[in-house]
């Protein structure tokens, strides 16, 4: 697990931010994928955009390229 | 003959030219400066018609300079009108309609039809910048022109992670924040219309599955990884802190740069931008495909993210636009 440096943290925050309930289009932050990430995925859980999770994972379809 | 042999023919006389000119002024400068200084010598040993013929001369130096400047403004615009006709051409085959500008009162009504049509309008305005921009590789410009262009948007309005699927051979992707993508507007748009390009121009197989592609990614990455860690004196794992450092003081230019490193390292070299380390571990492959895309994004997108991709990959960015020529 690589340590996360707490400036890059706030950086890759600002992005969510930016992009109000999406994550960034196309490529995921690294350094969101912790306790942080899960918070935000929870945020917009709540905020009904529940199909975010499945993107995040990835989905269903293993040869979808992203 | 070919535009592309026009242009450079072009450039090279326009270089000459410009390059001959320079040389005549200095050569009328010092023989203006002579006969400055031997107009005394001219007039006391009586042989004023030399000077008389010198100045003559001088002028008529002058003369040919400014004709040679004529000459090669005249190139300059001529190859200059000969760029817009080739990148016409170049829109012309991308099929990119022109933009129509309809004021009647249906859209005034409807704000979201609206909306909609200045989208389209924004997309149809960036993609044929691209084209027409000088920075970008001609190879690139004109493989997004016959095929990229081509690439089946299903959605452009789609709110999850941007994406191209090679089974139904479409892309998805949110136009509206594409358009004010931090790493340049379309930058998601021109990485999924690299995915189709890498799956769509050969038959039979991938560009990326190049053997010597994927090799000259790892071999650029450990090079790099290596040469960071001579620089500083340090360990491997001290390099990699440097290069998060050095990619997070130009995050969005290294963005695509960024993803390949993180995934050849772990994640050790990434900087912000990146897919997960989950996504690269469902497919050892993958690093080529994204790379491949990321590269195209690149090449197609702002200034100086190219340059960065050339910054970490040398050798691999120069065997992608070897395997974009196969698109062609």
């Amino acid at each position: 697990m690589i340590q996360i440096d707490e400036q890059l943290l706030a950086s890759a925050e600002d992005y969510f931010q930016a992009f109000g309930h999406m994550l960034p289009l196309r490529m995921l932050p690294l350094h969101l994928s912790n306790e942080t990430l899960c918070a935000q995925i929870a945020d917009c859980i709540a905020r009904g955009k529940d199909d975010l999770t499945e993107q995040y994972c990835g989905g269903d379809d293993e040869d979808i390229l992203y | 003959m070919s535009n592309r042999f026009s242009f450079s023919t072009a450039d090279e006389v326009i270089t000459l030219l410009v390059s001959a000119n320079e040389h005549l002024r200095e050569q009328n400068q010092q023989l203006s400066f002579l006969s400055c200084q031997m107009a005394g010598a001219f007039r006391d040993s009586g042989y004023e018609p030399l000077g008389t013929s010198m100045a003559s001369a001088l002028l008529n130096c002058e003369e040919i300079s400014k004709q040679i400047g004529l000459i090669t403004a005249a190139l300059g615009r001529y190859r200059e009108e000969l760029y817009r006709l080739y990148t016409d051409g170049l829109i012309q085959k991308a099929g990119l309609p022109e933009p129509t500008y309809d004021n009647s009162p249906r859209f005034g009504q409807n704000g979201e039809a609206l909306e909609q049509q200045n989208r389209q309008l924004a997309f149809l305005s960036e993609v044929k910048h691209r084209l027409r921009e000088k920075d970008i590789p001609t190879t690139a410009r004109e493989v997004y022109a016959s095929l990229g262009s081509k690439c089946t948007v299903a959605s452009n309005a789609y709110t999850g992670t941007a994406h191209y699927h090679p089974k139904k051979q479409y892309i998805k992707f949110h136009l509206e924040s594409d358009l004010q993508h931090p790493c340049g507007p379309l930058s998601s748009y021109f990485h999924e219309v690299g995915h189709m390009i890498d799956f769509q121009a050969r038959d039979g197989g991938r560009l990326s599955s190049d053997a010597s592609f994927g090799e000259a990614l790892r071999a650029d990455c450990r090079n790099y990884i290596a040469s960071v860690q001579k620089r500083y004196a340090c360990s491997e794992d001290g390099a990699c802190f440097h290069i998060r450092q050095e990619m997070m003081r130009c995050v969005n230019l290294y963005a695509d740069a960024s993803d390949i490193m993180g995934a050849l390292t772990g994640g050790a070299c990434q900087g912000i931008w990146g897919h997960s380390q989950e996504y690269w571990q469902k497919d050892p492959d993958r690093f080529r495909r994204e790379a491949f895309a990321c590269f195209f994004s690149a090449v197609m997108g702002i200034q100086g993210r190219a340059e960065a991709v050339q910054h970490f990959f040398p050798t691999a960015y120069r065997r992608f636009l070897e395997l974009l020529k196969e698109a062609l």
